[in-house]
């Protein structure tokens, strides 16, 4: 999965940029708005792809000159497969959260950082978490290996991308915070809670 | 980019960079209003309300400029619920909590009258809502 483009596992080309655009507003949107907000395509592209998709009465279209505005049909047979594309992030977001709810030892704290936080990776990112251990469970514990195990084959088989996970012991956190390393920064920029104690408050400060 | 208005001068034209300076906002606004809630006096309801409704509006703007790529600028609160509820899903749950969130700010930011202990909850609670919504808006 692309994970800055999570979509277009199912639609690569430019008219899925533009369809989860128009699935996220009931506002009709101008092309050249449509293409602000998309992901990628240009301008020129983003109206070949508007033009396509009202071909397919999949997005309509009013005149409001000089402009044409686009909003998506809701009523489209195929518009509640956009609706769910549109959402596959929070997908992700709402099965990892799931996954870490369930964990018999649970974690002080789980995030996910790097470039699937920010959206910004591509196919080969790996899906970054950022998990603490609690003190008294060894880094051996056989149940938490088993937890880090499962949630990472289970990653790969929602997303076909590897997860690279931290495993971080909760003794371990006042060290961190002093010598400020790097993955420190990345952490504080972009992660996202996936469970326990929110990443402020372990950090004692605000991102 | 430049903070355009749009031709109706009622919103300004935005982006993601926006949304998450919002959004930072928002989580701090939120993050001292409950820190001035946690105080046992009558000031703090105004105040900790005041800071809520402020927290609104940045989660808000922040939801818009990533949804829908402008936010509203005016002073009618009314028109940034009206931005609020064409995004979807969950638009039209926030806008109904941002217009009962805003409906305090007259009393939190400029009255002589403290609001009730019960407003303040409230509003702490429907901020909270509406931060939540705009961190998955940001996050979609």
């Amino acid at each position: 999965m692309n994970v800055s483009r999570a979509y277009s596992a199912v639609a690569p080309t430019v008219e899925g940029d533009v369809l989860v655009v128009l699935a996220g507003t009931t506002q009709p949107l101008t092309g050249r708005r449509v293409a602000r907000l998309a992901r990628r395509g240009s301008v020129a592209a983003v109206a070949k792809a508007l033009d396509r998709l009202v071909s397919q009465g999949l997005v309509l279209r009013q005149e409001a000159p000089p402009a044409s505005l686009y909003t998506l049909n809701h009523r489209h047979i195929a518009a509640p497969t956009v609706e769910t594309l549109a959402l596959i992030r929070t997908e992700l977001l709402d099965r990892l959260r799931h996954a870490f709810s369930s964990w018999s030892i649970p974690p002080v704290h789980a995030s996910l950082f790097g470039s699937t936080a920010r959206a910004d990776g591509d196919l080969d990112s790996d899906i970054d978490m950022f998990v603490v251990r609690p003190a008294g469970v060894d880094a051996e514990d056989a149940t938490w290996g088993e937890q880090l195990q499962d949630i990472s084959d289970a990653v790969l088989a929602w997303t076909g991308n590897h997860a690279g996970v931290i495993d971080f012991a909760e003794q371990d956190l006042g060290r961190m915070r002093d010598q400020d390393p790097p993955v420190l920064g990345a952490l504080r920029r972009d992660a996202i809670d996936l469970a326990g104690i929110p990443l402020d408050e372990l950090l004692g400060r605000t991102r | 980019m430049s903070r355009r208005a749009t031709k109706d001068h009622r919103s300004r034209l935005c982006d993601a960079a926006d949304a998450r300076k919002r959004l930072a906002d928002a989580e701090k606004y939120l993050e001292v209003a409950e820190l001035v809630a946690s105080e046992d006096s009558l000031e703090s309801h105004n105040v900790a309300t005041g800071l809520a409704v402020l927290a609104g509006i940045a989660a808000a703007d922040a939801a818009c400029c990533k949804a829908l790529g402008e936010s509203s600028r005016g002073p009618d609160h009314r028109d940034a619920a009206a931005f609020l509820r064409r995004i979807t899903p969950g638009g039209e749950a926030a806008a109904n909590n941002f217009e009962r969130l805003a409906g305090l700010k007259d009393k939190a930011h400029y009255s002589f009258l403290n609001v009730s202990g019960q407003d303040r909850t409230g509003a702490i609670r429907r901020t909270s809502q509406l931060v939540d919504f705009a961190r998955e808006v940001l996050q979609r």
